[in-house]
Parts: structure tokens; sequence; C-alpha cells
């Protein structure tokens, strides 16, 4: 009852504008509960209306790119912004649920699934650990005085209590936790899809399509939440999706972003620290995109992505005084001598060879 | 006055998505109830520019079905298509022309490159020009002709139109990484079993006792490539088709693989492909084949291009299928030339042969063949030993 009129006092606002970036505090972006950080992420405007539509018409979006130009990120940016616009909102959740009052930041409900290339659709949902039960179910019937030398009456109590329903046994995947009910949309984002079989898309349709699922171990069933997820898929096409996976999602490619953009990105990220080093920053950019241009042509090879860049200007910017004349004559020299740099951005022996024999030739 | 404007809106989209389902597009009913629910939320109303962003982000996927050039050449025609039917509602003397002109500068365009191949025939000759001069000198003659002249035209500037680009070959270097992804899952081999551990729990759990373990076939999963091809004169234009299968296995997509080559049918030699005068025995190959890894790939067009039925090569295709079956896991044969043209030709015996397993040189035939299981799909070739 109350916590009907609460929603009608407050509805959360699910409307992605990526204009909330976190900020730095005491020199580290802001973390959630379990860890994860909140970096500062610029979507396209093509990019936010696909999100925005994606929830909209409730349909995955999946997301493909070339590697490191932020496909992961985004769920992230995504979850930051909501958390910050619907701060009073999550407060106000929390406190019917809860009476104690503390003043930590809510965070909006966000569930990774990551991809292994053993995992399977059922992991996503939940796992049954039927060989725990097993065991337990024949410690049960060992002789009680020997149960209780080796585990103690509490552990025994423990034991008893587990035994007596299935459903103890039974744990929720990121994809199930998801499909429960909420009383908003939570955001759940399936990393790299294309790593698992290729018959995985194909068992997900039906939770994807109808978000409902069924546990045959335990005889539960989780009907189609009233709040659906908001579910991102991110993709490196290594392996071709199967046709009625990808007509289920809302499809964009996130394109390698432009030069002025990935200034943007940079000040962003790092600031005043890389606004003191005007310079330096820009030919890296600059060497940057001769880089990647050069290394796009060689079959084989991948050009490194903005995640490899922002590792390369940490790397930069953490060099001293003394070293920064030198690494700009290096970046002139594109890299002949510094090899730690060059390691930042160019993975593979047969990259790191290519790169300075491709300028020569131009 | 609100109804009517989505009601235009409504039939303008359903247009719209039948024309993409004409020009290849395989659109259904529910992507297009998604475009509606997107436009009845909103999106997509700020023009054409915008209303392309959200079709393209509701119907492109990375799918020969769903593919982006389609997609995007579709959409502007159907624009242009609009754009111009309200410009001819508006203002109809000025657009008239401009439709009309496009026909007639094709050809045009294109004549300096027909009248070579023309010469030999007399009446097939004259260009434009020429059917003008014509025209004032034998009129009777002419004027008969022309219609038949323009037809001819049609047909032949048609054909002129084929620029081959890499794009339009039928099979692309994405389709064998994925045909190759396929073939590299795992399969059964042999008659070996492991233990099943999850089955067995499963048992368990439902008869309440350990009454028996469960096994399962083990699964291997590795593959190895061995690719022939034909390289008999009636091939050689083929060559640039095949040129993803090569570019594959020289960019390491598909390891391990090798290249050989034989011409009609392999002999007793089979030729490495960059280089063509080292010869191996193909007694010394077949003993580094593998039974459950070694997918054999044949393209060839089996004689089909010439048309002639030879029973030499049909023997010795025969040969060389009998020596190599047991030694491979699957066969695959491509063949460039379209079915239709195999009959009456070595192609349909070789197609027998097969146990009718030749294929045409398409993504669909290389995707269904790939997924096959390959205990099922191996060749019986003692069967036809004695045909």
């Amino acid at each position: 009852m109350s916590n009907k009129q609460i929603s009608k006092e407050i509805q959360p606002n699910d409307k992605y504008t990526g204009k909330h970036q976190p900020q730095k505090v005491n020199g580290d972006y802001s973390t959630d509960l379990e860890g994860r950080v909140y970096y500062p992420y610029l979507p396209s405007p093509d990019l936010v209306e696909a999100v925005n539509l994606a929830i909209a018409l409730e349909r995955p979006l999946l997301l493909e790119g070339e590697p490191g130009c932020g496909k992961t990120r985004l769920a992230s940016s995504v979850v930051y912004e909501f958390t910050q616009k619907n701060q009073e909102y999550l407060k106000k959740l929390e406190n019917q649920n809860q009476e104690n009052h503390n003043s930590t930041q809510l965070w909006w409900s966000y569930y990774i699934w990551n991809i292994k290339s053993t995992t399977r659709a059922r992991d996503g949902l939940y796992r049954y650990d039927a060989v725990a039960r097993l065991r337990d179910a024949q410690l049960m019937g060992t002789n009680p005085q020997q149960l209780r030398e080796f585990m103690g009456i509490v552990e025994i109590g423990f034991l008893k209590h587990r035994l007596q329903s299935k459903e103890n046994y039974r744990e929720f995947g990121s994809l199930g936790q998801a499909l429960q009910n909420h009383p908003y949309r939570p955001i759940l984002l399936i990393d790299e899809i294309d790593k698992a079989d290729s018959d995985f898309a194909n068992d997900l349709l039906l939770e994807l399509e109808e978000l409902r699922f069924e546990i045959p171990e335990t005889g539960e069933k989780f009907s189609t939440p009233k709040n659906k997820p908001i579910i991102f898929i991110t993709s490196n096409r290594e392996k071709p999706l199967p046709e009625p996976f990808l007509r289920r999602c809302l499809y964009f490619y996130v394109e390698f972003p432009q030069e002025k953009k990935l200034k943007e990105i940079i000040d962003l990220r790092f600031g005043q620290q890389s606004g003191n080093k005007e310079e330096l920053v820009n030919k890296a950019i600059k060497s940057f995109y001769q880089i990647h241009d050069k290394l796009e042509d060689y079959p084989g090879i991948r050009p490194p992505g903005t995640s490899e860049f922002m590792d390369f200007i940490t790397a930069l910017l953490n060099l001293d005084k003394s070293e920064i004349s030198t690494a700009l004559k290096d970046l002139d020299k594109f890299f002949c001598d510094k090899l730690s740099l060059k390691g930042t951005l160019l993975k593979t022996k047969e990259a790191q060879n290519i790169y300075p024999k491709g300028t020569e030739n131009s | 006055m609100i109804s009517s404007e989505y009601a235009q809106i409504d039939s303008l989209l359903l247009d719209l998505f039948q024309k993409m389902r004409e020009s290849g597009m395989a659109l259904t009913l529910e992507q297009y109830q998604l475009l509606r629910e997107a436009i009845s939320q909103g999106y997509g109303l700020g023009g054409w520019s915008d209303l392309k962003r959200v079709c393209r982000l509701l119907w492109v996927k990375p799918s020969a079905n769903y593919d982006a050039k389609t997609f995007k050449d579709a959409f502007e025609a159907f624009q242009n298509n609009m754009q111009q039917r309200r410009n001819i509602e508006g203002a109809e003397p000025e657009e008239q022309p401009q439709e009309t002109t496009p026909p007639v500068v094709k050809p045009t365009a294109n004549l300096p490159q027909i009248p070579p191949r023309r010469t030999p025939k007399k009446t097939g000759t004259p260009s434009a020009e020429a059917s003008d001069e014509n025209n004032t000198q034998v009129p009777a003659a002419v004027r008969t002709s022309t219609p038949l002249e323009k037809d001819h035209f049609k047909d032949t500037s048609n054909s002129n139109k084929i620029i081959l680009t890499p794009q339009k070959l039928p099979i692309k270097l994405q389709d064998v990484r994925d045909a190759w992804k396929i073939l590299k899952r795992p399969v059964p081999i042999g008659k070996e079993y492991e233990l099943d551990i999850d089955a067995t729990l499963d048992l368990i759990e439902r008869e309440g006792i350990f009454s028996d373990v469960v096994m399962r076939p083990i699964k291997v999963r590795r593959a190895e490539l061995l690719l022939l091809i034909d390289d008999n004169l009636a091939m050689v234009p083929f060559f640039a088709a095949l040129q993803p299968f090569i570019q594959a296995i020289d960019q390491a997509r598909i390891t391990p693989a090798s290249v050989y080559r034989f011409t009609s049918y392999p002999d007793e030699y089979l030729y490495q492909w960059h280089h063509p005068t080292k010869a191996e025995l193909i007694k010394n190959l077949l003993s580094k084949l593998h039974q459950n890894r070694t997918i054999a790939l044949i393209i060839s067009d089996a004689g089909a291009t010439l048309g002639n039925y030879s029973p030499e090569r049909i023997q010795g295709i025969w040969k060389f299928l009998h020596k190599l079956s047991p030694c491979i896991r699957q066969l695959i044969w491509l063949n460039p030339l379209p079915s239709q043209r195999w009959r009456h030709t070595s192609a349909w015996e070789i197609h027998k042969i097969l146990n009718g397993e030749m294929l045409t040189y398409e993504p669909t035939s290389l995707q269904t063949v790939v997924k096959q299981n390959p205990q099922e799909s191996k060749i019986n070739i003692c069967q036809i030993l004695h045909p």
C-alpha cells in the first residue's frame, strides 16, 4: 500500500541523456557497493537515441564495434546516470524496506553477466548445486555421533534446515536476478556474448523475448516482471549471431571516436592533469591516429582502441617533468626507443615491427 | 486532422516496410510493429534522416538478411521516390522530363563498350547515332528493327553493368570464417565414452538412489582443412571468387590448412597452390590426414563449364575420392556453376558419386554443409564401386 503511494509520488526517470558524468572525489572515481568503478563516458547522440529507443521498446540493445571503443562502458554509464537522477527515489524506496537511515549513496540495480566460452544459457539464470544436496543428504544418513564430532551442533542445524527445501541449493545468475520483480527497471549487461558456444544465443531466446523462466529442479516459475530489465549485450563479432536472436535485438555499431571526440574524452577523464601537458596530449593524439590508420590496412593486426589509448595517456601523464621532453622526441620518432610506452598501444610483436616501417615508407 | 496524419504516416511506413522486403531485407511483421511503436512514442518523426536512423537501429543487423548496405540503398531509393512523387504532385511539368532522361543517358554511356562485340552480326551493329543515320536513309528497314535493337541494348547494357568488386562475390571472407568456426566445433570421435557427471547427478536426483553412471561420447574440437582447387582452364575465371578461401588461409584465420591444386582430377600428384611447380605425391599426403579432423574442400566445376562428358575425368575423380574418403572427416565439394548446368556433363556423374552432395558455390550451401553432422554426410564410395 505505502509502496504504491511512493511510486505515485516519485517516478523513476529512465531516460538516458549521457550528460551525467562521474566526478573525481579524492582523486578516484566513484565506486558502487560492489567496487565497480564508474568512469566518465561520452556517448554520441545516435547512441543516446539507441539507448532510449531500446528502453522504450523494451528490447535488448546489441552493441558491436571495434574492441576498446566503449561498448561495455556504456551500460555502467547508464547505471551511473540513473543512480544520480533517481537518488531521491532510491532513498525513499530503501526507507520503505528498512527503517535504518544511512547516508551512503544508493545504486540503481546493475547486473553483469560475463560470458565465457564454457558458459551455458542456464548459468545466467540459475545454478542448482545437486552435488551439495547429495552430500548433505548423505551426511544426514551417517551415524549421528560421528556427524556431531565432524560438524558441531550449529552446523547440523544449518544442514537440516538446508535439506528441507530444494530452493536452498539454487543460486540465481545475473540474468535470473534481473528477471525477478524490481520496483524499477534494473540494468543487465551481457558482456561479450560471442565468446560462448554458437547455440548459446539461441538458448536465450525465450528468456529475452518473454523475460520469464522456470527452474525444473525446484519446480519454481518466474513470470515476466512488471518492470522489465534494460538489457545491453556486447559482441566482438568473433562468431556470427543467429538470426532469430538478432531479430529480437536493436543493433548499434559503436564507431571509433573522431579526433575531436577523443580530445573531449581525455579532457573529461584526466581533467586538470591533461591541461598542464597540452602539447604532449595533442602530440599523443596525433600519433595515435597515425598508428590507428596505418594498422587498419594490415590484415590480422588489431589497431589500438580507445581503452588502449587511455592507458597510453595515463602512462604519459605519469612521466616526470624531466622525462617529458624525451617523450615528446620519442613520439616524433615513433617510439624507436621507449619500448614500455609502445607496448601500451601495440600489443603484438608484428604490430610493433610494422609500425615504424609503415611510417618510414609514407 | 491528427488521425488522418497518423494514417498517412502509417501508410508511408507500410510502403517503406514493403520496399525493404522487396529489396531483400528479411523483415518480419513484428519488426514493422516495432517501428510503429517507436514512431508512436515520438521517435523518428524529425524528417527523413531521423526516420532513417530509427529504422536502421531497428532493422539493420550484422547478417546478410539485414544488411546495412541493402538497407541504405533501399531507403534512399524509397526516399527519392517519395520526394519525387511529392514534387510531381507540386509541379508536374518540371519533373516529367527528369524521369524520362535517365534511360536515354544510360545506353549512350555504355555505347563504346558494345559495338566491338557485335560487329560480326550485320543487323545488330548500329549504335544510337548510326540508327539515326539509318532512319533517314532506309526508313522502312530500320523502323522495325529499332524496338528490337532497344531490347538488345537493354540486355547487353545490363550485362555490361556487372563490375566485379570483391563485395559482390558469392562467398565472402566473413562467410569463410563463419563456416570454419562451425567446422571447428567439438565433434564426437570414434566410439570412446567419458563420464557425464551432470547427467549422472540428474539421474540420482530423479531416482533417489545411485543406480548407474551416465556416459557420453568424447568430443574433440580439432579440425584441419585440406583445400583442393581445380585449376583447369575453365576454372580460371572463377579464381577471383575463390580468393576469400585463399585469403583466410594466408592470413592464418584457418589453421592448420593446406591448399593444393590439380587439373581436372588429381592423378598421382597434387601441386601446391602458391608454388604450382612443387608436386606432392598423393600417397604421401594421405598419410598426413586425420580421419577425425581433416575436412577436405574441393572446388571444381567438374567439367560443367565446358559442358562435356569425360569418362576419364569421372574415373579419375572416383579413384581419388575412393582413396581420400577413408582418411578424412568430411568432404565438401563446391561447384561454381549453378546446378542446372551440371546435367549431361561429367559434373552430374560426379554429383552422383558424391551421393548427391555436390553443392553450388554459395554461402547458403556452405552454411548448411558445415552444420551437417560429419558422420551422416560421409560419402560412401564403396557403394558406387560397381555401378
